[in-house]
């Protein structure tokens, strides 16, 4: 479904991504791990629409949408939930999750806000609320929330662990598997806790220095020796550029 | 022969008013625009050195140019004392404006400038020493050691004296210390603060300079047009004295000359009838100069004479 | 007493309606727009023309705000689109002053630098309502504040152009990333900030002047208002021209010495001691 290959991008004169091929398949959960400066919301953003790509072909069930504006991409159901969540803190949850489906139809909209918060009975109650009072495990849902709102093909996922406490981690990287199963998108899924990632996840990648460097099913790689080593023994190549 | 460059300028702009003798209107024109010349240094300081911006610089002129005028008119103090009290008092309004004032950045500044150059111009308003609403009239021409700048001619001296030594101070501004400082807090405000530099008290410099610069040039406007009103140095002035600065070049110390002789001499010998427009074409100027020349039309200059000095190296 | 308040009310409208056009504009795009007034002006001079060639008063306020929302997008268009995109937030700021040169000067070009007398939508006597006294045009510049300031919130708080506005505000990076077409709304933005110049021009314009520079005094009044409101709330840009204006009416009426300096005076104060002012929420100190 989602078919990037050949992918270049450079920052000026500096290259980040030196050529990079990945796949997600419907139903599909693909993590791709990396430390610090691997590249791996460069290539987020590239995907997304935010960055250009200087050379390569980003490609949904065939149709060219690298290089596209974000706002293109996200028609074509490509969402990308950033990390660090970039909830607007002013702005009620509600409002929040409107703008998840700023393309929706009114119909569409109100069938997928009643989907959301029956996926996190949480928001329900805080509808009204200002977004940044939310809680971080909170906000993580809204994020994915209004990702969700988007009718997403494929789901791009930047390090949603990040700041939580492990149980909420777990909780919300089932929901995330368990609606990907059952409502056949695509996930990308950027983490630093390749653990979990791996836990997760169908397929993965090892992104080093902006040149894929393995990949596998996601057990293959947990037996991996290299990538015990580098990413599940908590010793830290710091491959910045 | 670059190194000749600056005195054999200097030698042609002394003999300009000797070549415009017959033409004492075209010399009161270079006499207004050295004046802009001197007060737009000021804002070359604050913006182009220290990266601040002032919607309230023409108010500095107003304080220096009533200042010497009151003095002279109803105190019969001696031009020379009362052109420095008038330097004088700018700067210490610059000191106790400034002051609290920098502690705001950009946006705020600009609006706070605005906001204290319309009190200044308000409370002038309100002495009856000034003049009040109808200003002051028939303000005596400068005079030095017994002699009087009675003409044109006389005072393009004085006033070229003052602008040589604007571009002198900026100049020796720009490679001190102090300067130095500001031009990496205008780069990198958080960079400049890691490496040790205190921000406020450069500023505070900065600042100041520029209120004496602008104080400088509001005597000798108010000696040499013999008029003052509070209505010429209000919001449009500011405005214009900035466009005057970016115009021509921030960074350098002669954008500003070259914007000044610009601004006046566009504007006096557009004739009355397409004055108005005047504002349009510097207001268009201004945003072609922001949008594809970001120093100014001096960069314009040092293009054409950095090709032909590679041209004259190649040759 | 009642009628300096209703004054003073009735003169806050118009700061409130230019105060929100620079609140608008600020807080999505980040420019610091100084021609939010002379646009006004501009605006007034064209409704100025339509009225002496007999149009009738409502359809030249309607066509003055038309243009207004004309020349907003096209400005937006045409040009902050490119400026964005090559200088900082202080070259915008100064591209805004350059502007107010060109609209001063194109207006005193067309129609002349004597002052003109701007005829008032509504004559008549003033209005006696529990001993105050209420000038019809007064009344007029109050509702018609009022209506619009409902109009704007309906938008702003309830239709998906509104939101997406107020979300742009917030992070920029985040409405890109969920699609909001940003160039869009940054058009509306533009759009409906010259619009509301075009009416605040139009409904003070009977009470002052109408000469190229008459605006330049309501612009600085919007930027105290909009400082007093934190400069980045719409609610705060209305309330503070509001309670500016009624300041202000008491403050001449009783202290008639400092009634020009009052509000700049308090404008420095409010900068210094109470940077987010009485609404704002975050940080009013933005470079």
């Amino acid at each position: 479904m989602l078919n990037i290959e050949d992918l270049h991008v450079s920052y000026g004169p500096i290259e980040a991504l030196h050529g990079i091929s990945i796949e997600v398949e419907t139903s599909e959960i693909v993590s791709v791990l990396g430390s610090n400066g691997a590249g791996k919301t460069t290539l987020l953003k590239t995907i997304s629409g935010i960055l250009n790509p200087t050379r390569g072909v980003i490609t949904l069930d065939g149709v060219v949408i690298g290089g596209m504006e974000p706002s293109t991409v996200v028609r074509h159901g490509v969402v990308h939930v950033p990390e660090g969540r970039h909830i607007f803190p002013n702005l009620t949850v509600q409002d929040n999750l409107i703008l998840g489906g700023y393309f929706g139809t009114a119909a569409q909209n109100s069938e997928n806000l009643a989907f959301v918060l029956q996926t996190f009975p949480v928001l329900r109650e805080r509808l009204r609320q200002r977004a940044g009072m939310l809680s971080g495990g909170e906000q993580q849902m809204l994020a994915l929330g209004r990702g969700l709102m988007g009718n997403p093909r494929v789901l791009l996922l930047d390090e949603p662990s990040l700041g939580l406490a492990p149980i909420v981690t777990s909780e919300i990287f089932a929901i995330v598997r368990r609606l990907a199963k059952e409502h056949g998108f695509g996930v990308l899924l950027v983490e630093q806790n390749a653990r979990k990632a791996l836990d997760i996840s169908d397929r993965g990648y090892v992104l080093v220095n902006g040149s894929i460097e393995l990949s596998g099913a996601s057990g293959e790689l947990r037996e991996n020796p290299e990538v015990q080593k580098l990413y599940l023994g908590g010793r830290n190549v710091d491959a910045r550029l | 022969m670059k190194k000749y460059a600056p005195f054999l300028a200097l030698a042609l702009a002394l003999l300009i008013p000797v070549a415009l003798r017959q033409k004492p209107s075209l010399v009161y024109y270079l006499n207004l625009s050295m004046i802009y010349a001197i007060s737009a240094q000021g804002l070359n300081l604050l913006m182009g050195i220290g990266g601040q911006i002032s919607l309230g610089h023409a108010a500095f002129m107003a304080i220096g140019g009533y200042t010497s005028a009151v003095l002279v008119t109803v105190l019969h103090v001696p031009f020379g004392i009362a052109l420095l009290a008038g330097v004088a008092l700018s700067c210490l309004f610059g000191l106790v404006i400034g002051f609290p004032a920098l502690r705001l950045q950009g946006f705020y500044l600009a609006i706070a400038t605005l906001a204290l150059g319309n009190v200044v111009t308000d409370i002038i308003k309100r002495l009856s020493i000034t003049g009040g609403d109808y200003g002051l009239r028939n303000i005596p021409a400068p005079s030095l050691f017994g002699f009087t700048f009675a003409s044109s001619l006389s005072q393009f001296y004085l006033i070229l004296a003052g602008l040589l030594l604007t571009i002198l101070v900026t100049r020796n501004f720009i490679r001190s210390k102090s300067g130095m400082a500001l031009q990496a807090m205008r780069d990198s405000e958080t960079g400049a603060l890691a490496v040790g530099i205190n921000a406020s008290h450069y500023k505070l410099l900065a600042f100041v300079l520029a209120s004496a610069f602008a104080g400088l040039a509001g005597v000798l406007y108010a000696h040499s047009v013999s008029y003052l009103n509070t209505g010429n140095f209000g919001l449009d002035l500011s405005i214009n004295l900035l466009a005057i600065t970016i115009i021509g070049g921030m960074g350098t110390v002669w954008g500003v000359v070259l914007g000044s002789l610009l601004w006046v001499f566009v504007r006096n010998l557009m004739g009355t009838s397409l004055e108005m427009l005047t504002g349009v074409l510097f207001g268009v100027i201004l945003l072609l100069v922001v949008l594809f020349l970001p120093r100014g039309l001096s960069e314009i200059g040092y293009r054409i004479s950095g090709r032909l000095r590679s041209n004259r190296q190649r040759g | 007493m009642w009628t300096l308040v209703f004054r003073g009310l009735a003169t806050g409208s118009i700061y409130s309606l230019t105060a929100m056009g620079i609140v608008l504009v600020l807080s999505t795009t980040n420019v610091m727009n100084f021609a939010q007034g002379d646009m006004g002006m501009f605006l007034a001079f064209i409704a100025f023309a339509l009225l002496m060639r007999h149009v009738s008063y409502p359809i030249a306020i309607v066509a003055v705000v038309a243009v207004g929302l004309l020349l907003g997008a096209l400005l937006e268009r045409g040009l902050m689109a490119k400026v964005r995109k090559t200088t900082s937030h202080l070259g915008m700021l100064i591209v805004t002053l350059a502007l107010t040169m060109i609209l001063e000067g194109l207006a005193g070009y067309f129609f002349g630098t004597t002052p003109l007398l701007f005829p008032p939508a509504l004559q008549g006597d003033p209005l006696h309502v529990f001993g105050a006294i209420l000038d019809r045009q007064d009344l007029l510049s109050l509702a018609v504040a009022g209506v619009v300031v409902f109009i704007l919130f309906l938008v702003l708080y309830r239709t998906k152009i509104g939101i997406a506005s107020r979300s742009l505000a917030e992070d920029e990076y985040a409405a890109k990333l969920l699609g909001i077409p940003v160039r869009s709304i940054y058009i509306f933005i533009w759009a409906t900030s010259f619009g509301l110049a075009g009416l605040a021009g139009v409904m003070v314009a009977p009470k002052l002047s109408l000469e190229p520079g008459f605006m330049i005094v309501i612009q600085l009044k919007a930027f105290i208002a909009a400082v007093l409101g934190g400069m980045n709330s719409v609610v705060g840009a209305v309330v503070g021209g509001l309670l500016l204006g009624v300041m202000e009416n008491l403050v001449a009426y009783y202290v008639p010495q400092i009634k020009d300096s009052f509000s700049l005076i308090l404008v420095v104060i409010v900068l210094l001691f109470l940077p987010e002012g009485l609404f704002g929420r975050r940080a009013a100190r933005r470079a």
